[in-house]
């Protein structure tokens, strides 16, 4: 970073050259960067559909997103065999979509066809593990939101205010905290029985719900510290409301350790996710999840191709998530500044 | 007859199936092929096997793996894969306590010849023969005599009533056996040797329903009340059954094995197994190993991966396989009161949009076969000749165009008069197979322009479901044994509180139901379950799907047995002295 002249860094601007000085966590933050935008491109990157096509005379313009009715009996295959050699298409790289079933290549190894192999339905492991990268990652983040606003609406509050609210929310807390996770979901899933991202949704709300308590601890435990500053005296003497002295000036200071929490929460929902697909309870079959992928090796333990690649998506994505808020731990940690 | 209990008791069996841990019965296999011995049924290799798999026994039934002259003596051990909760099929509604009890340590009053593919008729065991009233609703059975207990007691019409005492006393945990006596009026013993049982109506199954009933001892049971009767703290023989027949309890150290013992003093023909060990090891893949190392005769639940990829010499030069297709079969019901289910033509369209050809020959190994019978698929009750409707796609989408289901408004999916072909199809959430060519359906339906999204649905929640009928579309698989009688599941009052979840109704059927209820001659009633499997051909109510086999594996060391839907007969089996267990 070049000299902002001798004006004092943001703290924003602190701790971000501090994370960025380690080689890993540098690496892990473009990891997610990339998996994020991987999300997004999933059309693009393996579809059963064309990105561009030329047919009988219709130009489709992206008929990998829109899904055009007149294409409905289509995929690229049957494309690839009926165009006529004035027709043209851009196809994806990969051209199997999620829900593709090539009956020809059931439990294939990898091959030139079919990249990263097959499942036990003939659907490329490739073009589900792209697409399964949206489902966690929508699962992370979104757990992930549910649970840090919920955290740190309990934790402020049970701080600042103290007294018996405290006491009752901290008991509170304690009973949510001992709820084993994996029973609420499946009873709550059992309970909603949603369908297709539905189910997405669903269970990144039940997560969020049920594993919000370590931020509400931990936001507790900073504005414990932070309520006796002599700024917030200060604020306070001035006649602000709590609401100022809570949002404006005691929350943000609390900020940085909740990021840290929440960046491995994000690693603990993505597993959680997994292991529930995997028991058959997550993701419908119908859709790409990186734990239900697993779930079909239990069957077939020769096919090793079904282990290895979703395996590897849970272990990289889980990996990457955790690597990124030691970093910012440590970055935000003033003990650990050079 | 209330249906129920009935009802429940078929959904516990196909969940049970749905896991993957089923299996009523039994099959056999064969390593050489000695001429004569082998029908020429058992010589048909299966779609899909090849001449490498000539040791695989189809699903025809019977081989008599009956290589030289029986001898006496000897140990055989079977692998189960769980261990049951207890051993009073009575009181616990368990298959693999039923299989270990039921006619090797206890005996019923009549029993299904095991070997009587693919009829099963109704033979003597502790009733030694029986008299049917003319109006067909009073059943004098004549008791054997000389029939010790297994504690050296006699065997009497006491026993008898002390059973049924307990199955019809509704403070025991009989329900399953009780509601296949809802027809029963009464029961009584006239003298020491002689029952009668009198029904409320004729029922050309009553005999059958008399087949599931062990006796039990009255010295042991007729003292306690239902409670006493359920617990194994009050009921020794929760623990330890006591018996007339061919087979003595000795041990059961749960979770470990469960030790049998020929009866030296059985009234009939005494086993040729000196002891019959049930060794319990829960993992399937532990299972092999034990099998491969030769710690155990049998593995009764092999999966289809094991199955296909059972490569290991070892097995190959030891061990026959067997391949068994019972009484179970897995549907697709289209819920009638849905309106695109109401129309036969969409239901009809939707089974020709279904590749059965792909999903068994694909992705299940070749292993099911494909069925359009309610009833046991070899007996008389199916029509043979009758072919399932094929798959095929376009016929399928020019009778959606036809039933009026067309894409009017451009979104993609047919629609009529405002309603969209959308729909959910509910599983059951622990049927990975099913699940797996369910998205197969998904992604066909959805290329005929119909839209339909996967729902896997917890257990209790899914039953709850089916009785309120509150889904679209599911998927289950029923079983009946080797004769049925589907009142329940096909007419029309099975709708409230039945097994009619569909909401199935043709004036036809239930007429037809009604009749071979109390039809107690054979090719009449089958001609009239022939009639309904025609009907149901053409209406499409349920998609049949398929029979999965139940395949096993019986050590070569094993001679004697025989293929049965009524799981293995022990007592035919014998060791073979000259089997060299380390070649």
């Amino acid at each position: 970073m070049s000299d902002v002249a001798n004006l004092p860094e943001t703290y924003l601007r602190m701790v971000s050259r501090e994370y960025m000085r380690h080689r890993l966590h540098r690496l892990s933050l473009h990891a997610i960067m990339s998996l994020a935008l991987l999300a997004l491109v999933a059309d693009f990157v393996a579809c059963d559909r064309p990105i561009l096509l030329s047919f009988r005379g219709t130009l489709y313009l992206l008929p990998n997103l829109v899904d055009p009715p007149a294409l409905r009996a289509y995929d690229n295959q049957r494309l690839a065999d009926e165009m006529n050699p004035s027709d043209w298409a851009v196809f994806p790289p990969v051209p199997w979509g999620y829900n593709s079933h090539d009956l020809e290549a059931v439990l294939a190894p990898p091959s030139a066809q079919h990249w990263l192999g097959t499942d036990s339905g003939g659907r490329d492991v490739l073009a589900r593990v792209v697409h399964g990268s949206r489902v966690s990652l929508a699962v992370g983040v979104l757990s992930v939101a549910v649970l840090v606003s919920i955290g740190m609406f309990i934790g402020s509050i049970a701080a600042y205010f103290g007294g018996v609210l405290d006491l009752l929310l901290m008991r509170f807390l304690e009973i949510v905290h001992a709820v084993p996770t994996i029973l609420v979901l499946v009873t709550m899933l059992a309970l909603i029985m949603p369908t297709g991202w539905h189910s997405v949704v669903a269970m990144m709300v039940v997560i969020g719900l049920v594993r919000w308590t370590d931020v509400a601890r931990l936001v507790r435990g900073e504005i414990l510290r932070i309520r006796t500053m002599p700024y917030v005296e200060a604020a306070r003497a001035l006649g602000a409301g709590h609401a100022r002295i809570l949002l404006r000036h005691i929350l943000p200071n609390a900020l940085a350790p909740v990021l840290v929490a929440a960046t491995f929460a994000m690693a603990s929902a993505i597993l959680l996710e997994g292991a529930l697909s995997f028991l058959g309870f997550g993701i419908p079959e119908d859709m790409a999840s990186w734990g239900g992928m697993l779930n079909d090796v239990r069957g077939h333990t020769g096919a090793w191709w079904l282990a290895v690649f979703p395996g590897a998506a849970i272990f990289f994505t889980v990996t990457v998530y955790n690597l990124a808020g030691e970093g910012l731990r440590d970055a935000i940690d003033p003990r650990l500044r050079a | 007859m209330s249906f129920g209990a009935r009802a429940s008791s078929l959904w516990v069996l196909a969940l049970v199936a749905a896991v993957g841990c089923t299996h009523g019965k039994a099959h056999v296999d064969k390593g050489q092929p000695s001429p004569g011995t082998v029908p020429a049924a058992v010589a048909v290799v299966p779609a899909g096997a090849t001449a490498a798999d000539s040791d695989w026994v189809a699903g025809s039934l019977p081989a008599v793996a009956q290589q030289g002259k029986p001898v006496s003596g000897g140990e055989m051990i079977v692998g189960m894969r769980t261990d049951p909760p207890s051993l009073n099929s009575a009181v616990d509604n368990d298959q693999v306590a039923v299989w270990m009890t039921h006619h090797r340590v206890y005996q019923s009053l009549v029993r299904l010849d095991p070997f009587d593919e693919p009829n099963y008729r109704v033979v003597p065991e502790l009733a030694e023969r029986w008299e049917i009233s003319d109006d067909k609703k009073t059943y004098t059975f004549h008791l054997r005599q000389g029939v010790k207990w297994h504690d050296g007691s006699p065997f009497s019409a006491r026993d008898v009533i002390a059973t049924y005492d307990k199955v019809m006393d509704p403070t025991t945990r009989a329900v399953h056996l009780r509601s296949l006596l809802d027809e029963l009026a009464s029961y009584s013993a006239p003298d020491d040797h002689t029952v009668v049982f009198k029904w409320k109506r004729p029922y050309f199954l009553a005999l059958d329903s008399l087949v599931d009933i062990s006796i039990q001892p009255a010295q042991v049971i007729a003292g306690l009340t239902g409670t006493q009767y359920n617990e194994a703290a009050t009921n020794p023989l929760n623990r330890h059954p006591v018996g007339t027949g061919p087979f003595k309890f000795v041990a059961w150290e749960s979770s470990q094995k469960i030790v049998l013992a020929r009866n030296d003093d059985y009234w009939g023909q005494k086993p040729y197994l000196d002891r019959l060990v049930f060794r319990i090891q829960t993992d399937p893949t532990v299972m092999l190993q034990l099998a491969e190392r030769g710690e155990i005769d049998m593995v009764d639940l092999v999966t289809s991966e094991q199955w296909v990829h059972m490569d290991s010499p070892v097995l190959r030069s030891k061990w026959n396989r067997s391949k068994l297709y019972p009484a179970i079969y897995a549907w697709i019901g289209w819920n009638e009161t849905r309106p695109y289910f109401a129309d036969k033509r969409v239901r009809r369209a939707l089974t020709l949009l279904i590749d059965r050809p792909g999903i068994i020959g694909k992705m299940m190994y070749g292993l099911p076969k494909p069925t359009n019978c309610h009833f046991y698929w070899a007996s008389a009750a199916c029509d043979q000749s009758m072919q399932p409707l094929p798959y095929d796609p376009v016929a399928a989408q020019r009778l959606l165009d036809e039933a009026g289901w067309k894409d009017s408004n451009g979104d993609g999916v047919r629609d009529k008069a405002g309603v969209e072909l959308k729909f959910v199809f509910m599983l059951p959430v622990a049927g990975v197979e099913t699940a797996r060519w369910a998205a197969k359906l998904k992604e066909d339906f959805a290329h005929a322009g119909i839209e339909m999204q996967l729902q896997s649905v917890e257990w209790a929640a899914f039953s709850k479901r089916l009785t309120e009928h509150s889904f679209d579309a599911c998927t289950l698989l029923w079983g009946g044994g080797p004769r049925d009688e589907p009142t329940q599941i096909w007419h029309s009052s099975g709708i409230k509180g039945g097994s009619n979840v569909i909401s199935y109704r043709n004036a036809e059927v239930d007429k037809l139901l009604e009749d071979a209820r109390s039809m107690f001659d054979d090719d009449a009633r089958n001609a009239m379950y022939r009639r309904i499997g025609a009907i149901l051909q053409d209406e499409q109510p349920y998609t049949f799907m398929y029979v999965r086999p139940e395949l096993s594996l019986l050590s070569k060391r094993i001679k004697g047995a025989r293929a049965s839907l009524i799981w293995w007969q022990f007592e035919s089996m014998w060791v073979d002295p000259s089997w060299n267990t380390t070649k």
